[in-house]
């Protein structure tokens, strides 16, 4: 468990983060959530001691991580691809860590294996791929077996198959009961691995909850196309519903989902060619929770 | 349709050079240095003023620019910088990419470095020398002004020699690739050799002493012929000399960074 | 404490970094080169110099002169130690391992110190036993029971490690590989020429602190009077050995100050 209070920590005249508090529980993967520059790397690094908050404390299981005894067998982090010199081998990297906190050096042939570099442990980390370079990172985070594991934008740079290896990961990892933190600037990327959302916007918390609400509260829209578009609109709007016409057409339904739309149109006789909730909804829930709160937005 | 040109290259490399900050502190710091050490130097030997101290003639315009010491390595590591940095943070590919002509691309390089240094180096020069003999004449010390023979020659050859070093350095860097390298042997052909020359048995100091560049980038700094303990070329043969060294070293990086992969 | 397995993680990440046995090499390979490349100088024209020359003569000095050269490799591998983990962030990966960053710097030091040390020595003796040879039938030579000598030679390798101590403290403080080279640089190298620019009767204060002294007066059998009498009488080598240590645990304390108080 990761219990962060009243976390505030400022760069020059920039608050990166703003009285942030939160706890991330064991057993499901957390997602932590942000535009870039919300301040999600900053947090990261304060929950290992790399950077000092000016205010309030983060511990790990109730403690402070320059407490721990051997810090990598209770936690692994993944904070940036690039950790490693590039002159040394993934190998050696993996060794020498392991050796700063007692773990078995057939541990590190092991994380290779599970992260498929094996065949690549000897050469140059130089060299590395930033895929193959966030596989080395995800190496180190589990050399010690640890039992809290914090992953700062995983996927980034990993190819799509890479990408589908990491979100397994993620949800083996959590399953196993471990605590699972994992930060992402994409929602579309959180809705599918992530159990809880924990949404930051300038360094401030926007919204902590599990993934469920969050879509609930994001009120999911309902995509509807029939011949009959005309009468099933009427049928909804008088069941609550709220439709919008599309330019070709489509209905796109909000307040009324998928199942009650399916028993209007049987009920009015109307004929469906699609019914379809929208997934983008989600997307739309973070943009509009964070709109006000992106630190690099394009012009608008 | 004009193709991409020298002046494009060129601009770029000005953009490059003074957009990173650690090179203006890095340039601040030297003629800070260079001039408050020139500035002490003059102090003390304005105030233990003897003609012919340690047997030597007394060079006014030489004493005011002894700060120089430091400029030299300082002017040095950045000339090493502007290529050795590119490999370090792989930004390299994004310049030749750019500029896939990679000549090109090192001899862009080179007109910024040495236009840049030149006069950030006589900005160093004239500055210690007015500074130092400022204070020599306020002491009675004998002092020097620009009309004095040979004193406009050495303030102007002072400011020359870093930026002749600076492009000396960044041939070394272009050749090593890599910032800790091509500074070790920066300051192991400047300075080391210096301190080894004292070990030398006095015939082999005479033959070997004015190849070295910290005698020549003395002799360019003088007023006067033969100021120092060692045997050095007059101040004109001392900066071809050192121009040699910064041309080979430009074509040693030249050749291996059109032969080798980016 | 977990101060060993920190010890023993810094060692693996020293020996598989191939720079830096280029540099350990290239140290040996030059220090002994240069004093043999001197040792030979002072052969050929030790007929044509005076007797005073011949009186002040020091063979065990002379044979060390390449040491000149391994001071700045030394310092430099002694920066890159800690400015690599900066430039290459992996800083981050160290400290997240051992967060206490105390031992961090201490396992370091403690690497740094044992690993220099050997190559040092072996600079050293190698610079030795080579120049004595070279020298051997013209010139006077040493042997390591030549008063001093032993003495001479011990200390000239310990001198390179405190130096590297030197660097690493430095580099613990500026975090950045050419800055840190160009102020070990200067305070090893171009103090010692700005001293010997100002009058002599303001360098007398100063001048037997300085580190490129300090270490010239560790690797002679004649400290006192290796410089010339302008400058008065230097420190012994003993005293020199302390007083160039109290820079390096002065440059460390300061480094393990910033380190501790810095985000990383």
């Amino acid at each position: 468990m990761i219990d962060a209070s009243n976390l505030v920590k400022h760069y020059g005249k920039t608050t990166a983060v703003d009285d942030l508090s939160f706890v991330v529980k064991p057993g499901i993967v957390t997602g932590f959530l942000g535009p870039n520059g919300s301040g999600k790397s900053t947090t990261m690094r304060m929950m290992i001691g790399l950077d000092y908050p000016d205010k309030g404390t983060v511990t790990i299981d109730g403690r402070a991580y320059d407490q721990l005894r051997w810090p990598l067998r209770e936690v692994g982090a993944l904070l940036e691809a690039k950790a490693i010199h590039p002159g040394r081998s993934a190998r050696n990297h993996l060794l020498a860590l392991a050796a700063s906190n007692k773990i078995a050096r057939a541990r590190v042939d092991e994380v290779l294996e599970l992260v498929g570099l094996s065949a690549v442990a000897g050469k140059r980390a130089g060299g590395f791929s930033l895929g193959m370079g966030q596989r080395l990172g995800i190496a180190a985070a589990l050399l010690g077996d640890p039992g809290v594991l914090l992953f700062d934008e995983p996927v980034n740079g990993l190819d799509p198959e890479g990408i589908q290896w990491v979100r397994e990961l993620l949800r083996r990892l959590a399953t196993q009961g471990r605590t699972v933190f994992v930060s992402s600037h994409l929602m579309s990327e959180m809705a599918l691995t992530a159990d809880h959302v924990i949404v930051i916007g300038r360094g401030k918390l926007l919204e902590d909850a599990d993934i469920g609400t969050m879509i609930a509260r994001a009120g999911t829209s309902v995509t509807v196309r029939s011949p009959d578009a005309a009468t099933l609109a009427d049928a909804i709007t008088a069941a609550g519903g709220i439709v919008l016409t599309e330019p070709d057409g489509a209905l796109s339904v909000t307040n009324l989902d998928a199942a009650a739309i399916g028993e209007l149109a049987a009920t009015s006789g109307a004929v469906l060619h699609e019914l379809s909730p929208q997934r983008a909804s989600l997307e739309e829930a973070f943009m509009s929770l964070t709109k006000d709160d992106v630190e690099f937005g394009g012009a608008r | 349709m004009s193709g991409q040109g020298p002046v494009e290259a060129v601009t770029s490399e000005w953009i490059k050079l003074r957009s990173v900050r650690s090179t203006l502190y890095t340039l601040a710091v030297t003629v800070f240095l260079c001039v408050g050490i020139g500035a002490l130097i003059s102090f003390g030997r304005g105030s233990h003023a003897s003609k012919t101290e340690g047997g030597f003639i007394f060079d006014p315009t030489r004493v005011s620019l002894q700060g120089f010491f430091i400029a030299e390595i300082s002017i040095g590591v950045i000339g090493v910088l502007i290529i050795s940095s590119e490999y370090a943070t792989g930004s390299i590919r994004a310049t030749l990419a750019a500029t896939p002509n990679r000549l090109s691309v090192l001899a862009a390089k080179t007109v910024v470095l040495f236009a840049a240094t030149l006069v950030v180096g006589q900005f160093c020069s004239f500055l210690s020398f007015f500074v130092g003999q400022a204070i020599l004449a306020g002491q009675g010390a004998s002092s020097a002004t620009l009309s004095t023979p040979g004193a406009l020659r050495g303030v102007l050859l002072a400011g020359l020699s870093l930026a002749l070093l600076a492009v000396f350095a960044m041939g070394i860097g272009t050749m090593l690739r890599h910032t800790a390298g091509a500074v070790t042997v920066y300051v192991a052909i400047l300075l080391v050799s210096f301190l080894i020359l004292a070990a030398l048995p006095t015939d082999w100091q005479h033959t070997v002493s004015k190849f070295l560049p910290e005698v020549l980038t003395e002799s360019m700094r003088s007023a006067t012929q033969s100021g120092g303990p060692f045997s050095a070329f007059s101040a004109l043969t001392s900066t071809l000399v050192l121009a040699a060294y910064a041309v080979a070293a430009f074509v040693g990086g030249a050749v291996l960074l059109v032969r080798r992969d980016a | 404490m977990s101060l060993l397995p920190a010890i023993t993680s810094e060692w693996i990440k020293f020996r598989t970094l191939r720079s830096t046995r280029y540099a350990l090499l290239a140290t040996v390979v030059l220090s002994i080169g240069l004093g043999a490349l001197v040792c030979y100088a002072q052969r050929h024209a030790w007929s044509t110099e005076t007797y005073p020359e011949h009186q002040a003569f020091d063979p065990t000095a002379t044979a060390l002169s390449g040491f000149f050269f391994a001071e700045i490799a030394i310092g430099v591998i002694g920066v890159l130690i800690m400015s690599s983990e900066y430039s290459s962030g992996s800083i981050r990966s160290t400290l997240g391992a051992t967060p206490v960053r105390l031992v961090v710097l201490c396992a370091k030091a403690v690497v740094l110190f044992l690993a220099t040390f050997v190559v040092a020595e072996v600079c050293s003796f190698g610079s030795f036993f080579v120049g004595q040879a070279i020298l051997s039938g013209v010139t006077t030579t040493a042997t390591l029971r030549t008063p001093g000598a032993l003495e001479a030679v011990v200390l000239g390798g310990l001198s390179l490690s405190i130096l590297a101590l030197l660097a690493l403290g430095l580099a613990t403080m500026l975090r950045h590989t050419a800055g840190s080279i160009t102020v070990y640089v200067a305070l090893t190298f171009v103090l010692f020429l700005i001293v010997l620019a100002l009058p002599s009767s303001w360098g007398i204060h100063v001048f037997k602190y300085l580190p490129e002294i300090l270490t010239g007066s560790m690797r002679s059998t004649r400290a006192a009077n290796a410089s010339g009498a302008q400058y008065g009488a230097l420190y012994s080598p003993l005293v020199s050995t302390l007083i160039l240590s109290s820079y390096a645990v002065a440059s460390l304390i300061a480094g393990g100050l910033l380190l501790v108080r810095r985000d990383a």
